[in-house]
């Protein structure tokens, strides 16, 4: 009778048992440093630094029966989202050896298709190149734990020069097939020491962006304002649907910026990627302007239309435009920030190399420091390069010395004594052109020391030669079937190109394309060109690691004049493995 | 109370009975499936209902064979049977957990050798010498799959025979055929057939070959010339040498040191070879065939294709006055003509997990799939299909035909040698020290021994 009553005893257990575990109550149960329960997400961000990174919004939602981070995709392009870890673990983050989360995916069409990312580190200001894999493969096993151990070897230690964990969803089979993007969702993510204890974390940590981290602003065919540009007030959060307007009337200080030159600057998103400006109150009646041609970046969260653009469609003069201003896009739409200021010159640079020395050297105003240039860095100074300078000063300004020139002691980019270059603030570029124009044509007799000079007392970070500069380019068409393609080093793949793809390949067009490759480079390859299977820009490859371009006349100058000769295949290659994100061709602005 | 008792009895008996039930009785009716784990999309399987379930349909014979196949396979075998594409990072977690808990999630697996060569060494991919019986295609006639010969008398890592997957990647011997004929030396092709064609000979022909053709006192055309990652691997394969191809180096073994030696010896001995180009990744060395002073030089269908050597297309014309030859490889010291090796092993693999239900059922049904072709190797190589390999080498046709048949050959003796995927790992290693004769050939075994094995040590975990 015992027994039965044991026996009894046992069932009733493991069916309670049974019942827990198939109705998930035991599902939080392992410890997690962060398990999303407080609905606090204050410690992500979602990373925009890398050329295919989607605009993915973050949010804390029910999941799994429970809460959980949910990364939706924005733009169809890849998410990063960046965990703030040296914030959430404090003096500990030092400490973890391991990480485990759990993933899961969703795609909006209720199918399951697997999915795939890498786990990184912010490692020397940068993404490291050392992943992770993750993957969330069988729907029986969604969601799934993943599991990072950190290799302090390669750099992978947190610290606060190193806070971040940045986590991506790189394959998505179900977009590949042709569905929506799949839906991310982390949760229960455990820092683990050495010995597998799981570390507490502040979940009430702010998010704090390390060096480098929001310095990558997309720029891609855009001017740089001065950093005295006007915002304008009320903007911000405007939001419509496609082809609905909404905006504010412009202000005193707004439109005593909007002179000649002047350039109206919109950060937003938008679901078709276009923006343009509306001005409903003009006396030549309600006026589009630039409709879906607005100067935009390659990411199409930042346009840019000039006063005289405005001007071509309401006339001359400003007091006729109207006091309201009204953004609009073709999909739905919200503006973050609209503001116009006068462009500074300032350009997107290709082929950077630091100058290592330079980062840290200061004065006070008119007094120079700088360094000696070695061999290396003397044969970047050809002409095209030019040389880049972040610093600080307390009167803005920024400019080199040569004091060893042949033509003597030389100032180069002075404002104050005449002298014409791009400065911002924190931004100053000088090219060979204005080297050569003080100094002469002969870059052997420029002198070995470089160095740098402002009227205000002053602070250099950083110092490059870079082998040129990006074109602006307008009317950016993509070829869908470029995105994608990868292939290892000295391997070329692309696409046959259509007729009226082709047909963009005039002079003054050039070809942009978003990538990344284990060596930073990336051009072109016609094999089919009537000259001979052809690489443009190899040589001198106009790129930055994630964008690279080759112009018309680059292609021409090795498969001669005649577009029909080209051959119809387009091809990318890099000196290392890369992948293409996207390829366009457009018409250069300048 | 008693009564209860009883009925809960019987009521427990019951279920457990239909429980087992479940499992056995009626598993015998329900056709198996066969889930098959890739990386990238692969059709058709059970799962498609229509041709056009493929993007890449195109209406031609074969597409509809391969369709085809799906039905008669799951009839003859009662089995349905799934490609699921499990993405490259999801494939390489399941091999590593799902097979070593005992429990394979699928019971193929598409591999490369980075996932392939540790699941074969350590026991996760099955030896089908194990299950299968000898007269089995795989381990007899190899007309539908062969496998990797990993030197460890094991089958694991399935390959699809098909004339693309043989041909390419290899890398004959080329050499200009007009040079030959104007020197009076006898076809190369003639040699290899009544298996005279040894390094000896080589050297006797490169050393004719090099001349001062305009009398002015330097030497101008070339016996020959090659990028150097090219040279070594066709000198080690002809000479029965590997690098890294097991789990011991054999960098430091007799024939890798006489293959070495003879590398140096082209350069720095004979003096037969055109000066070399330092640090040329490729661009160079492998095309200065085409300047028409070189007899031989390490070709591939791809090199010939890069500057349309022959418009295989018909789009520029051919941009060479000379024909190029393939032939095989001279036989070194300690190498067979029979015996030899002649092309690295690359690309992708299948193999069925060790854990797997009823292996012999599984290879069985991934066989016939992979003989969509019913036996037909005209359709499954079918001349549209592979005209750019035949077009591509030369525009004779009998020197197309003769060139295709010397890769397939090369292609069909593959050598599994991972030494290439290593280098990177081996620091200072490079050819140069020997073309340009800084480092002997023993130096160099010497120099790079411990290195290479630490790195297949890594390799192989």
């Amino acid at each position: 009778m015992k027994a039965k009553r044991f026996l009894a005893l046992l069932m009733v257990t493991l069916m309670v048992v049974s019942v827990l575990g198939s109705a998930g109550a035991w599902a939080d149960a392992a410890p997690a440093s962060v398990d999303f329960e407080d609905g606090s997400m204050s410690f992500v961000s979602v990373y925009s630094g890398m050329a295919n990174a989607d605009a993915s919004a973050l949010e804390v939602v029910d999941y799994n029966g429970s809460k959980a981070l949910q990364i939706t995709n924005g733009s169809g392009k890849v998410p990063y989202v960046a965990f703030d870890v040296a914030s959430l673990l404090g003096d500990k983050a030092g400490d973890v050896a391991s990480i485990d989360m759990t993933m899961g995916v969703v795609n909006p069409d209720g199918e399951f298709y697997a999915c795939s990312g890498n786990v990184m580190l912010w490692v020397d200001g940068a993404l490291s190149s050392e992943k992770h894999g993750w993957s969330v493969y069988m729907e029986t096993k969604n969601p799934k734990t993943a599991n990072v151990t950190l290799d302090p070897a390669k750099g992978e230690v947190f610290s606060a020069e190193q806070p971040l964990m940045v986590v991506t969803l790189e394959v998505d089979n179900g977009a590949t097939a042709g569905a929506a993007n799949a839906t991310l969702y982390i949760d229960d993510i455990a820092f683990k020491d050495a010995d597998g204890n799981v570390l507490e974390a502040d979940t009430a940590a702010a998010f704090t962006a390390p060096d480098g981290f929001g310095g990558t602003k997309d720029m891609s065919n855009l001017q740089y304002l001065g950093a005295d540009a006007v915002e304008l007030e009320g903007m911000a959060g405007k939001a419509a649907d496609g082809w609905a307007q909404d905006g504010v009337d412009m202000t005193e200080d707004f439109l005593a910026a909007l002179v000649p030159g002047a350039v109206i600057e919109i950060e937003y998103s938008s679901e078709s990627g276009d923006m343009w400006i509306v001005m409903p109150d003009a006396t030549v009646g309600w006026s589009r302007v630039e409709q879906q041609t607005a100067a935009t970046n390659l990411s199409k969260n930042i346009c840019q239309i000039t006063y005289e653009q405005i001007a071509a469609v309401c006339g001359d003069d400003v007091a006729s435009w109207g006091a309201r201003l009204q953004c609009e896009a073709s999909g739905a739409w919200e503006v973050y920030s609209v503001k116009v200021g006068q462009p500074t010159g300032l350009k997107n640079l290709a082929g950077k190399t630091e100058i290592p020395d330079m980062a840290g050297k200061a004065a006070d105003a008119w007094a120079q420091d700088g360094v000696e240039l070695t061999e290396e860095q003397l044969a970047l100074l050809v002409p095209g390069s030019v040389i880049e300078i972040s610093y600080a000063s307390e009167t803005g300004d920024m400019w080199i010395v040569m004091p060893d020139a042949a033509a003597g002691w030389s100032r180069v980019g002075n404002p104050n004594d005449g002298q014409s270059h791009a400065f911002n603030g924190s931004v100053a570029q000088v090219t060979y052109e204005q080297i050569a124009e003080v100094c002469g044509d002969d870059p052997t007799t420029w002198g070995t020391r470089l160095q740098c000079e402002s009227s205000g007392a002053w602070e250099v970070y950083g110092v490059s030669i870079c082998s040129g500069a990006f074109k602006n380019v307008t009317g950016n068409v993509e070829i869908p079937e470029m995105a994608g393609k990868a292939a290892d080093a000295w391997t070329q793949d692309g696409v046959e190109l259509t007729e009226e793809q082709l047909a963009l390949l005039v002079p003054g067009s050039v070809i942009t394309i978003q990538y990344a490759s284990d060596t930073g480079d990336m051009w072109i390859v016609m094999p089919d060109a009537a000259a001979g299977w052809s690489r443009v820009g190899d040589q001198a490859p106009v790129c930055d690691g994630n964008m690279a371009q080759v112009t018309y006349e680059q292609i021409a100058a090795v498969c001669g004049d005649d577009v029909s000769t080209w051959g119809t295949r387009l091809q990318c290659e890099a000196s290392g493995a890369w992948e293409v994100f996207s390829v366009s061709i457009g018409t250069a602005a300048e | 109370m008693k009564r209860f008792r009883k009925i809960a009895a019987v009521v427990l008996v019951a279920v457990f009975m239909l429980s087992c039930m479940s499992i056995g009785a009626f598993a015998s009716d329900e056709p198996r499936t066969i889930t098959i784990g890739t990386w990238w999309d692969i059709y058709y399987d059970s799962t498609h209902t229509a041709l056009e379930d493929d993007p890449s349909y195109t209406g031609s014979v074969s597409d509809q064979m391969r369709f085809d196949v799906v039905k008669a396979v799951e009839e003859k075998y009662n089995v349905k049977f799934q490609y699921v594409n499990l993405t490259y990072t999801g494939i390489t977690e399941s091999i590593n957990t799902s097979i070593l808990a005992g429990t394979p999630e699928c019971d193929i697996y598409l591999c490369d050798l980075t996932m392939g060569i540790p699941a074969a060494v350590n026991g996760l991919a099955l030896d089908l010498k194990t299950v299968l019986p000898e007269d089995a295609d795989i381990l007899s006639d190899q007309t539908v799959l062969n496998y990797l010969d990993l030197g460890d008398g094991k089958a694991c890592l399935m390959k699809q025979v098909l004339g693309q997957n043989v041909v390419e990647a290899t890398s004959p011997l080329a050499f200009n055929k007009q040079m030959l004929e104007d020197n009076n030396l006898e076809d190369p092709r003639d040699l290899y057939a009544r298996g005279e064609w040894t390094w000896d000979k080589f050297v006797e022909y490169c050393q004719t070959l090099t001349q001062d053709t305009d009398g002015d006192g330097v030497i101008d055309q070339y016996g020959f010339t090659g990028f150097k990652e090219d040279v070594l691997s066709n000198l080690l394969m002809s000479n029965g040498a590997t690098i890294a191809a097991g789990t011991e180096e054999g960098l430091s073994s007799a024939a890798t040191g006489e293959a070495l030696q003879f590398y140096y010896d082209l350069y720095n001995t004979y003096n037969v070879c055109e000066p070399y180009v330092e640090q040329d990744n490729g661009d160079v060395m492998r095309f200065t065939y085409r300047n028409g002073n070189i007899g031989f030089w390490p070709s591939a269908a791809w090199i010939a294709s890069t500057n349309a050597d022959y418009d295989w297309d018909g789009s520029v014309g051919s941009t060479l006055e000379f024909d190029t030859v393939f032939v095989q490889w001279p036989t070194g010291p300690s190498g067979n003509q029979e015996t030899n090796k002649a092309k690295l092993t690359a690309g992708s693999f299948w193999f069925i997990p060790n854990g797997v239900e009823d292996p012999e059922l599984v290879y069985n049904v991934f066989e016939a799939l992979s003989n969509w072709y019913n036996d037909d190797v005209d359709i499954r190589d079918d001349q549209e299909t592979m005209w750019w390999w035949y077009a591509t080498t030369a525009s004779d046709p009998d020197l197309q035909q003769s060139n295709y048949d010397v890769m397939f050959d090369l292609g069909s003796r593959e050598q599994f040698d991972v030494y290439q995927s290593l280098e990177a790992q081996v620091d200072g290693w490079d050819l140069e020290q020997l073309i340009f004769g800084t480092m002997t050939a023993a130096q160099y075994q010497e120099t790079y021994r411990q290195q290479f094995q630490a790195a297949i040590d890594s390799y192989f975990g």
